[in-house]
């Protein structure tokens, strides 16, 4: 916890530095809520480090330690929430977020009264289940709007995540939206261990351990997505390679079919092994598409009624409607100049004739 | 030697920088490099036929046809595919000007049908050496604009991409 501890306020520091402060405006101030959210979490990181709880508390009021790292983590979601609405929200998102700031600020009264009158008389609370009703309701309220927030935040990013089309920014997306799961999953199993005050199954020192793997998986991905854009290159070309793969196994079905009805266009494609295929996928993608196009133009020209007139039918039957299919599949695709849009076109056509010919087997053999 | 080493030795050589690509820059580059006009011009080429390399018998210039019916990307790499051949020193048919001159008068045709098949029945080696070439040349393309377009694409919303970079993350 220690580590994690220091490795949030490094970064947190390491940003206040980065940011463009001059250009705080030009962004709808995302940069500055986004930036909070970081300060708000790393000052409830520091309340997590049992030894620093006990010596703030001597030093201070009796858990006072709880009503900051309770507050702090609410007042951090609830940054990264507006941060969301204000970056990828929707405009209903905008009522929701007024309405959650005014829940928040309830929320945060309601912390202070019930600690001013019952948590900062008791004895240091350093137990996770409730011993008192007082107690169980402080951890309750906290933990219910922590749900509601971090609910909130995934369905914002998971709508937003189909319209975005940068690879870097889906992989940020990606994390956020599992790590605010796990915080979400976090504070359920919180509100169970709260349960643990009338059924002290509930409390199980299991469920408590539990809940923080999921504070540290949430908050590692978290600050994983504010990351600088350079240490994810890396990743996107890794997970690009192996994407590649399957996409040159879907390829190959529709190579192999231009193989079989024009033998005479394109070069033997290689068949790599996965490791060469790894270290290389753009040359054999490439490869792999140009053979397609090759024999989508050789399918074009076969397949004019003029082009060989009085020539013998280089296709009959089964093969001729092969070829037609086959043609009528590559018709549908939509040129563009970015050569992993083309890859991906060309993928979902070889699909689709994959998809065509079970479906046409199934039916002979019915 | 095995094909794609030679290939690979030939891009080496170049020494082109592939991070500022484009097919006419290319052609304009090993024009420069090998002294000879190279010349493209799209045309639309006889049925199963996609492009064609022919060399100038008098003159230092270079013709390339290619398929002008065909999607952008499958138009360059027929291009490199025949740049290929001239790079590798392949033999290739003679023209000059004055046939040119007859084939745009509509006296003559371009000497297409005494060319082998691009990518042809024999599939002879000269052919498997300009492909593999012209595959490793896009490779490259590929390999440089890919992380080029990584760099520089931060978000489809203009609202977060404003955002990384005031955050400093870009």
């Amino acid at each position: 916890m220690v580590s994690l501890c220091i490795a949030v306020w490094i970064l947190t520091l390491d940003r206040l530095q980065a940011i463009h402060w001059k250009d705080i405006r030009k962004d709808n101030g995302i940069a500055l809520y986004v930036w909070l959210m970081m300060l708000f979490f790393s000052i409830t990181m520091i309340f997590l480090i049992k030894r620093f709880s006990i010596y703030f508390d001597t030093h201070t009021l009796n858990n006072l330690d709880r009503l900051i790292a309770y507050s702090s983590i609410l007042i951090g979601i609830f940054f990264g929430a507006t941060a969301s609405v204000e970056a990828v929200g929707k405009p209903g998102d905008r009522k929701i977020i007024f309405w959650l700031k005014n829940s928040l600020f309830l929320t945060i009264i309601t912390l202070v009264f019930i600690y001013s009158l019952f948590i900062s008389k008791l004895p240091n609370m350093d137990y996770f289940v409730p011993r008192s009703l007082p107690e169980a309701w402080f951890m309750f309220t906290t933990f219910i709007f922590g749900v509601i927030l971090c609910a909130f935040v995934d369905k914002i990013y998971l709508s937003y995540l189909p319209l975005e089309r940068s690879p870097i920014m889906r992989v940020r997306t990606i994390l956020i939206i599992v790590s605010t799961f796990f915080a979400c999953v976090y504070f359920l199993v919180k509100i169970v261990t709260v349960g643990g005050y009338y059924w002290p199954c509930f409390g199980s020192q299991a469920l408590i351990n539990y809940s923080m793997v999921l504070l540290v998986l949430s908050t590692t991905l978290h600050f994983s997505a504010l990351l600088s854009n350079q240490l994810y290159i890396p990743i996107v070309l890794i997970s690009r390679k192996i994407e590649g793969w399957s996409t040159f196994k879907d390829l190959k079905y529709l190579t192999d079919r231009m193989q079989q009805l024009c033998p005479e266009v394109a070069l033997p494609l290689p068949t790599p092994s996965v490791l060469s295929f790894l270290l290389n996928p753009e040359y054999y993608l490439y490869n792999a598409i140009i053979a397609i196009m090759d024999g989508k133009s050789m399918l074009d020209d076969l397949l004019l009624e003029e082009a060989f007139k009085g020539e013998p039918a280089l296709w009959e039957g089964d093969m001729l409607r092969e070829a037609l299919r086959v043609k009528r599949a590559l018709q549908s695709i939509n040129q563009s100049e970015d050569f992993w849009n083309i890859v991906k076109e060309y993928r979902q056509a070889s699909r689709r004739l994959i998809i065509g010919q079970y479906q046409y087997l199934s039916q002979e053999v019915s | 030697m095995d094909t794609k080493l030679n290939a690979e030795r030939i891009l080496n050589e170049l020494r082109y920088d592939f991070h500022t690509f484009s097919i006419e820059r290319f052609i304009s580059f090993v024009g420069e490099t090998k002294r000879r006009e190279i010349i493209t011009i799209p045309w639309r080429m006889p049925p199963t036929l996609f492009g064609a390399w022919m060399s100038d018998g008098e003159e230092t210039k270079e013709y390339i046809f290619y398929r002008d019916n065909v999607p952008l990307m499958h138009q360059v790499h027929i291009q490199l595919h025949e740049l290929s051949h001239f790079l590798l020193g392949h033999p290739t048919l003679k023209i000059n000007r004055t046939k040119i001159t007859d084939v745009l008068e509509k006296k003559a045709s371009f000497p297409f049908d005494e060319l082998p098949r691009l990518r042809s029945s024999d599939k002879t080696i000269l052919e498997i050496q300009a492909e593999t070439l012209a595959a490793l040349i896009q490779k490259q393309v590929i390999q440089y604009s890919s992380l080029d377009q990584l760099n520089n694409d931060l978000s489809s919303e203009v609202k977060l991409a404003n955002f990384l970079k005031t955050m400093g993350l870009s």
